[in-house]
């Protein structure tokens, strides 16, 4: 039996640009749920997933503004013809952007607000609010603003205060996106316990970019692409067609891609691996493990960070103490740890947004005491992790000139400066176009167009890969590995380990605001019990060769087997 | 920007129910803005100032409101001393003076913006703002009207923390206010402002669409988990404050 049926789906937005032209999300989109089922939508930045998700909740058509035809059947009940307010007792939808979805002063009253929009007597909200919070592991946090939640709490309460509303479809947009590893393990677990609790009671849409996830929990796979879906099927089935994934920009699991490769039977999480490969896969030779991920000479010394600490203002831990680091000129350090461990505050440390309580930060031998940010920014470019904190010209080559400008640049030489940025990131085409109304991942390379464009030698990256699909990723990484050859400093900030596997030359792991390792990527990554002890989880080949008991050091990516 | 917030405490103030504290923080920011005697204005002052600092809870968010309005506080000190009003003048500077009268009408001026702002900072540092929803609901105010009040107090929080990021991210790209030209300085203020803007109406198109979500319907009748009792001691608050502004505007 059917939980959601979608027949023909098409919706169209009207264009930012107010040019009268219209933006055709969904291009005629069939799919069918079974109840219980447990379907990911997955498909690059732009294919549609939101929109989907937005469908099947009722906001489409009754409360976004756009045109659409086809019918979306939820639960029994057209969407076209049911009342939003109706719909929302039956569709649960937790929003890519959970904190925007979190709007009362209390973990409780957030939970109790569609409880009360259900009129529901205060007796059964109470009952219902101590069984959402269970669900999702709260209990404690009953009375604490939804704004002093980490991103992986607040994400579970955006979950518990849909599920309070008992509905019978749950759509998720993206609900791991963003989160350290510690976050995403605490609503994967969530997710896993409430298809446990309710089986077949409850259906599942997940959209995500998260092909690990996909792998974990997904019975079948939806693959959107340009508003159509192109490929259906069970995990094993979709993760086979690791090309034509990787072609449309897509993520692959690991072990998809390991088993692509060496004509393994296709499976997708280290577990299942471990059981089933145990005799038909041998470690790497350690000859071919690569040593480095070398790219380019370093030579010199070009930021010293000397016994580090800060402490923000009423607060009484430090948020970073006893940390001494060299960074070297030309080097691409990785920086990792679990949300709150200092590397945002170590980061900003870098280019003087923030100063130490104690010990000093040198930057080309200059103390960031003595600067101003702005006069750092000749030294320093800080991409944060949020494009929408930066983006506010009228067109994409305004936007990408605006920081050589303040740095004084003008005339032909800034001409030139813009045209390189834009043409690194494919963004020529749109330099007439308002950054604004762009798709997220362009506003992202809009972003970085801009700080490349001020060609400091050092980069400051914060979470460069977030919420990006893994074409855009590479793309990113790309232009800035052509930057780094060319000998810029980067410095990168990112939960996603494989990205400092691949490129970082030096990791350190932050832990509770000091330094705890740091080393080469392929040594720190390889050590299981650090990697866990910290709060991360490590990559599913370590996993996998850690289950198998293969001798170290363990693989942290399928380079090696690659390489043979 | 948290000094405006609700702050968890156990004080005669978080005891009360939310609708006497209303009525008190109305009736006070009344008297103040029709009260013209400096003296009168400077009793209520310190009546209100004693209130706020006799619970523990309330007492660490005296100083950072005091904090908060002084900036407003010094351009009125300077700039309504300065404005002349008839009497002989205890300073002059060229031109300008400082007389009794201006100086006293100034220092009830500040009073007055202070008052108030302690009369409305104690009710919404002692209630929840779930039950200043319900109290404003049982007011008579529409749940429409009256959450959407409360709710953007609170994220008045989020984007001053959004604003703080936003300038970050421009001082990273080299912005800078060195210039002392106001002009200068107010057209630095438009790579903040613009993307405080376009996040702030994100914000709220995602904030519609996520009320809407969980059944949310204007005018539609709703219950609430937030039961308010008026008790005694609520009654005998009232019957005292009233009494308190009654005695003053006598006075």
């Amino acid at each position: 039996m059917s939980a959601i049926r979608v027949a023909d789906l098409q919706v169209s937005y009207p264009s930012p640009l107010l040019d009268g032209t219209r933006i055709h999300a969904l291009r005629g989109i069939d799919l069918e749920v079974a109840r219980g089922e447990f379907v990911a939508l997955m498909g690059p930045g732009g294919a549609g997933k939101s929109t989907v998700c937005l469908a099947l909740n009722g906001a489409i058509p009754h409360a976004v503004d756009c045109e659409s035809t086809g019918t979306v059947t939820v639960a029994g009940q057209e969407t076209r013809t049911t009342p939003f307010a109706q719909l929302a007792r039956q569709v649960g939808l937790v929003f890519e952007d959970a904190e925007a979805q979190l709007f009362n002063a209390t973990v409780a009253d957030e939970i109790a607000f569609g409880l009360e929009s259900m009129t529901f007597p205060v007796d059964q909200i109470e009952r219902r609010i101590d069984a959402a919070l269970e669900q999702v592991v709260l209990s404690g946090f009953r009375d604490r603003s939804p704004r002093t939640l980490s991103g992986g709490e607040a994400r579970r309460l955006a979950l518990a205060s849909v599920l309070a509303m008992q509905p019978r479809v749950l759509v998720l947009d993206e609900p791991t996106a963003g989160l350290d590893a510690r976050g995403r393990y605490e609503v994967l677990t969530a997710i896993e316990r409430l298809q446990e609790e309710h089986g077949t009671e409850m259906t599942v849409v997940m959209a995500t970019q998260d092909a690990e996830a996909v792998a974990r929990f997904a019975d079948r796979i939806a693959v959107l692409r340009d508003g159509k879906v192109s490929l259906t099927g069970t995990p094993e089935e979709v993760f086979r067609q690791v090309e034509t994934l990787e072609a449309w920009g897509l993520a692959v699991p690991q072990l998809a891609r390991l088993a692509h490769h060496l004509g393994l039977p296709p499976i997708c999480t280290p577990q299942h691996a471990a059981k089933h490969w145990a005799d038909l896969i041998a470690p790497p030779p350690s000859a071919t493990l690569p040593t480095i991920p070398s790219l380019a000479p370093t030579t010199g010394t070009i930021i010293e960070i000397r016994d580090l600490r800060y402490e923000y203002p009423a607060s009484d831990q430090p948020a970073l103490h006893g940390v001494t680091l060299d960074i070297a000129r030309g080097e691409w350090l990785g920086i990792v740890g679990i949300n709150g461990s200092g590397k945002t505050t170590l980061l900003k440390h870098l280019n003087g947004l923030l100063h130490p309580t104690s010990g000093t930060v040198r930057v080309h031998g200059e103390d960031t005491r003595d600067q101003q940010v702005g006069q750092l920014a000749r030294l320093i470019s800080y991409l944060p992790q949020n494009p929408d904190q930066s983006i506010f010209c009228a067109s994409v080559g305004e936007e990408v000139a605006y920081g050589p400008r303040q740095l004084g640049l003008r005339g032909q030489t800034l001409a030139e400066r813009v045209a390189e940025s834009l043409d690194l990131l494919g963004l020529t085409p749109l330099a007439e176009h308002p950054p604004a109304v762009l798709g997220y991942g362009q506003r992202r390379c809009v972003a970085l167009a801009s700080v490349l464009s001020m060609n400091a030698p050092v980069l400051a990256l914060d979470e460069p890969s977030v919420g990006l699909d893994r074409g855009t990723v590479t793309r990113l990484m790309d232009v800035i590995s052509t930057r780094h050859r060319q000998g810029t400093t980067v410095v990168m900030i990112t939960h996603d380990l494989d990205l400092i596997a691949r490129y970082a030359q030096r990791a350190i792991i932050l832990s509770e605001g000091r330094i705890c390792a740091q080393g080469r990527p392929h040594d720190l990554l390889a050590d299981v019990s650090l990697i866990r002890e910290v709060g991360l989880e490590p990559l599913p080949v370590t996993v996998l060769g850690h289950a198998l008991g293969w001798p170290l050091p363990l693989p942290v990516s399928i380079a090696a087997w690659e390489a043979t | 920007m948290s000094e405006w917030l609700y702050v968890p405490g156990s004080g005669l103030f978080h005891r009360l129910d939310p609708r006497p504290k209303m009525v008190f923080a109305a009736f006070s920011t009344v008297y103040l803005a029709l009260e013209s005697e400096p003296s009168v204005l400077l009793v209520a002052l310190g009546i209100l100032q004693a209130l706020s600092l006799s619970c523990r809870a309330t007492r660490s968010r005296v100083l950072p409101l005091w904090r908060a309005l002084s900036p407003l506080l010094l351009i009125l000190l300077v700039f309504g001393s300065l404005c002349w009003r008839p009497g002989d003048a205890l300073l002059a500077i060229g031109p300008l003076g400082i007389t009794a009268s201006s100086f006293w009408y100034t220092i009830g001026m500040a009073a007055r913006i202070i008052g108030i702002s302690l009369a409305i900072s104690l009710l919404l540092w002692t209630t929840e703002p779930g039950d200043a929803v319900a109290g404003l609901t049982r007011l008579g105010i529409p749940f429409a009207v009256g959450f959407p009040v409360i709710m953007v107090l609170q994220h008045v929080v989020t984007f001053h923390r959004q604003f703080q990021r936003i300038l970050e991210a421009q001082q990273s790209r080299g912005l800078t206010f060195s210039r002392w030209n106001p002009y200068q300085v107010a057209r630095a203020y438009i790579p903040v402002l613009v993307p405080l803007l376009i996040t702030a109406l994100r914000s709220v198109d995602t904030l519609a669409l996520a009320l809407q979500s969980r059944g949310f319907e204007p005018g539609k009748p709703r219950t609430s988990r937030r039961v308010l009792r008026m008790r005694t001691m609520d009654w005998a608050f009232m019957a005292v404050c009233t009494g308190t502004i009654a005695a003053l505007a006598w006075f």
